[in-house]
């Protein structure tokens, strides 16, 4: 395997050598144009791209190259076992991907930490962790694309979307369910890699690994192909929501503007006072408050997934970055790079030696503006001249904030899971007192299913227009005026239901009904992994929602029709027992798109074999 | 009795295309065996299967008496294989895959290697892709003889080679089969190759086994007659075991196989004037062997 390895490794050791190169450079250059653990979120996405794409080119070229004829017969005809094989030269092609990924790095972060005062914690050290496992994943997905004769092994990059996109609760869940992908993947390529590269896999477990992930990634490809056979012909016919909204739909709301959407969602209220709030929404000044829930960052947090940087008071020269293994605010000159002392959650603090646990935040703060610090219960205010944390304002008992302070024109809002809290901005940016809120109005709903605040500034107070498509229960749009009045008085003005859904039952829960299992599965990972973001569904809570009865007949059916037809294909191919029982499951268990996957992991051409060629 | 290739209506579909049709062959232990074909006869396909990179459509493949789709390390150790293009990591000094190569092999036989690289002018410190393809060529027949392998596969290896690296590559062939107990099989299109080399001649057309036996008895197969035709040559497919015919200045001439004296005979009844029996060679054999299911212009006159 070393002698593998050793030959493997010198094929690629100048590639090699010119990547590292080439990305120690372009870090470089990037250090010179902003702080470079700080990179804007588009060149992130770009590494990334370059990352995972790179990785997974070369991955699959170096199969490649070795696959072709000649080649291929050269490689594995040797006195060596196949996997022995493998080992090697996947060893180098991990270990030229380590050298070009994590070299720069470290040498970038390492010497910043030694030659600056810029707060470096562990994490950034670890962030190279995470572009290696990513960059290994779709190299290994690559090396599968080139070994194994599946038309969809390709799709197992949908691994990626599910480690790179949720925000990981700690740092078990960020990189277990890496190592457990990359165990995954390397699995299956050491059983792709035969040297018959034509066979397919026949053993159930590595048929269940490989078609799990397939379905998954079929089901992102079924749900686009709606575009195909409703949203376009839609669109063409001129029927389509989208540019014909279809009145009586909450979804309606969209294609109003200002007043409209009032006089809209008043529609029908036995409310005296209707017609007097849709003018007076005619002449206010309208807004809007996000209830789009907010995962707050947590100790270790990749560095990428910080919301700014730091905290940089205008007029100063000075930085102060949240250090997570300190806990504490770091400040520093960024002319001098001199230390300016720390912030602690009871104040200023000459060095950091001073610091005690009393001191440290016990949650991560996120930086808004030049001058706030908000965890989710605390919002804390800076004042850099005269040395002061105070709390701006905390958190009702038994609440806290969905998100960040939201800083309008007219009014400063904070959401918290119950309620909307709405500020004078004045009262906010006054550097001394504590902020009360002048109208706390009760959410209608849980923030989740509340898809949009609209304000309405009134000469007594606001207009609320809540709206969504879940807000009196799953598939139950509605939505509600509410009048907040300046002192705390609140009126419900109005309370609509729509009976009228913007799309059919099978377009608006199509992942449900083509596949519950993969459905329910997906939600349970993803609500395991990051629990904060309510996007993901509990599994507990989807087993108990109420889909229309449609959906399950629909579903139901696919997956008996599913079952069936990979019975037959398992049958057509003259699969075995344990192949066909595992086959048949998943159809039964995954629903269509395991039946597309069986169609991408077997031989469209079935070929009639002998006693011993089968 | 082992054989080291056996194979038994071996057949290899690709597609609608038949590469290898109900393939039955047996080549024992010991000697040169040379495998001509015309392209695409099916030669690579049954290395292919032979060395466990293909599957069958149908029938089996043995080598040195195990199912070629379960070769092991041990068996793979004992089968040497050369390939046409004489693959080789190009990024390697030839120094370098010497020692790589080695240290698979524990019978490596440094004595051949030395003996067989001194054929071929290769410098060690070269990298492959410096090389000439008669140094590659050389580099890669000694790796594959100093593994002392019981069988040696060598799939075209001359292709392209200029005369004095053939000249260098067969000698350094015979001098090993001198040396070793090796069982070689050696594909090639040069017919005086296979003449001085060979042992057994085997020929395969369209994917099917048209002769395994030595090359004087092959050549006894075929006959080579000249005659005299006032009239035209009777239809080609009744002259029996017609090869070819061609025309030259009024004279027909025909090669036929598996036919005795009489056919002198039966081209006399069929209208022919003189007619002379004349030796034939072994290439001018194989070729009209080759040519036979392919149409020329002056195939038939």
């Amino acid at each position: 395997m070393l002698q593998i390895f050793k030959s493997e490794f010198l094929r690629y050791r100048t590639w090699t050598l010119i990547a590292t190169l080439a990305i120690l450079a372009a870090y470089a250059f990037m250090a010179k144009l902003f702080p470079f653990l700080s990179a804007p979120p588009e060149l992130t996405a770009v590494s990334y791209l370059l990352l995972v794409g790179g990785a997974l080119l070369f991955g699959f070229v170096q199969m490649l190259l070795h696959k072709r004829g000649n080649n291929w017969t050269y490689l594995v005809h040797r006195p060596l076992p196949p996997q022995e094989i493998f080992h090697g030269l996947a060893l180098a092609g991990c270990v030229s991907i380590t050298f070009a990924i994590a070299l720069p790095w470290l040498v970038m972060v390492t010497g910043i930490d030694a030659f600056t005062t810029t707060v470096v914690d562990t994490r950034h050290y670890t962030y190279i962790l995470f572009m290696l496992f990513c960059a290994l994943t779709a190299y290994l997905v690559g090396t599968l694309s080139a070994l194994n004769p599946s038309k969809g092994s390709v799709l197992l990059i949908i691994f990626l979307l599910m480690l790179m996109n949720p925000r990981p609760s700690n740092d078990v869940a960020q990189f277990a369910p890496m190592l457990g992908v990359m165990g995954i993947l390397y699995a299956l390529n050491v059983v792709s890699f035969k040297p018959d590269l034509s066979t397919h896999v026949v053993r159930p477990w590595v048929i269940i690994l490989m078609a799990l992930p397939m379905s998954y990634a079929l089901t992102y490809g079924l749900a686009l192909s709606t575009t195909v056979y409703y949203h376009a012909p839609r669109f063409i016919m001129g029927t389509h929501p989208d540019n014909h909204p279809v009145d009586g739909t909450v979804e309606y709301l969209w294609s109003l503007k200002g007043a409209e959407r009032v006089d809209y969602a008043l529609e029908g209220s036995d409310n005296p006072r209707a017609d007097y709030y849709a003018k007076q929404a005619e002449l206010a000044e309208e807004d809007g408050v996000s209830t789009s829930i907010w995962t707050y960052p947590r100790p270790g947090q990749l560095h990428t997934q910080d919301a700014q940087y730091a905290l940089t008071p205008t007029g100063t020269h000075e930085v102060w970055q949240f250090s997570h293994d300190e806990m504490l605010m770091v400040g520093r000159s960024s002319v001098t790079e001199k230390p300016l002392g720390v912030i602690g959650m009871r104040g200023f603090l000459g060095d950091l030696a001073a610091a005690t646990d009393a001191d440290r935040f016990t949650e991560v703060p996120v930086m808004v503006g030049e001058r706030f610090l908000a965890t989710p219960t605390v919002i804390y205010q800076v004042n850099f001249k005269e040395r002061r944390l105070d709390i701006k304002h905390q958190a009702p008992a038994g609440e806290h904030y969905v998100n960040r302070p939201q800083m309008r024109d007219n009014f400063v809002a904070l959401v918290t899971d119950k309620h909307t809290l709405l500020f004078d901005p004045r009262a906010i940016n006054d550097e001394y007192e504590t902020a009360e809120p002048d109208y706390i109005i009760a959410h209608p709903a849980a923030p989740r299913d509340i898809s949009s605040i609209d304000t309405y500034r009134l000469v007594d107070g606001y207009l609320f227009l809540y709206r969504g498509a879940n807000l009196f229960g799953f598939d139950d749009p509605g939505s509600v005026v509410v009048h907040a009045r300046l002192g705390g008085d609140n009126e419900v003005i109005n309370t609509r239901h729509y009976t009228v859904q913007r799309h059919p039952a099978w377009i608006r829960h199509y992942m449900e009904m083509i596949s519950p299992v993969l459905h329910l599965m997906d939600n349970a990972y993803l609500s395991a992994i990051e629990p904060t973001n309510e996007d993901y569904t509990h599994p507990q809570e989807l087993i108990t929602r109420q889909y229309p009865a449609s959906i399950y007949w629909a579903s139901a059916i696919l997956m008996v029709l599913s079952a069936l037809i990979t019975l037959m294909l398992c049958r057509r191919h003259h699969l075995g027992r344990a192949q066909t029982i595992t086959w048949a499951i998943l159809g039964g268990l995954l629903s269509l798109p395991a039946v597309i996957a069986f169609l991408l992991m077997n031989p469209w051409r079935v070929e009639v074999r002998g006693p011993e060629g089968g | 009795m082992h054989y080291c290739i056996e194979t038994h209506g071996l057949t290899k579909r690709y597609g609608k295309k038949l590469a290898l049709d109900d393939f039955t062959l047996q080549i024992g232990r010991g000697g040169i065996h040379a495998i001509v074909g015309s392209n695409g006869a099916g030669k690579s396909t049954l290395f292919r299967l032979l060395l466990g990179v293909a599957t069958p459509t149908s029938g089996s493949a043995r080598l040195l008496g195990v199912n070629s789709r379960d070769l092991t390390p041990e068996i793979r150790g004992r089968v040497g294989y050369v390939n046409e293009e004489h693959t080789l990591p190009l990024w390697m000094k030839a120094r370098e895959i010497t020692s790589h190569q080695r240290s698979f092999y524990p019978d490596w036989n440094s004595e051949i290697y030395n003996s067989v690289i001194g054929y071929f002018d290769v410098d060690q410190n070269q990298k492959v892709a410096g090389l000439s393809r008669g140094e590659r060529a050389g580099l890669n027949l000694s790796m594959a003889l100093a593994q002392s392998p019981d069988l040696l596969i060598l799939d075209e290896p001359t292709l392209g080679l200029d005369v004095v690296a053939r000249q260098s590559f067969l000698e350094a062939l015979l001098f090993t089969e001198g040396e070793a107990n090796t069982t070689i099989i050696y594909c090639s299109h040069q017919m005086e190759e296979i003449e001085r080399v060979a042992d057994q001649l085997i020929i395969m057309e369209k994917g099917m086994l048209k002769n395994n036996s030595s090359p004087d008895a092959f050549v006894e197969r075929v006959s080579y007659w000249v005659a005299d035709f006032p009239s035209a040559l009777p239809e080609k497919s009744r002259i029996p075991g017609f090869l070819s015919a061609r025309n030259i200045e009024g004279q027909y001439h025909i090669l036929v196989a598996d036919q005795t004296n009489d056919f002198g005979d039966y081209l006399k009844q069929s209208g022919a004037g003189a007619v002379a029996r004349h030796p034939v060679n072994l290439e001018r054999a194989v070729n009209a062997f080759l040519t036979k299911n392919h149409n020329t212009p002056d195939s038939r006159a």
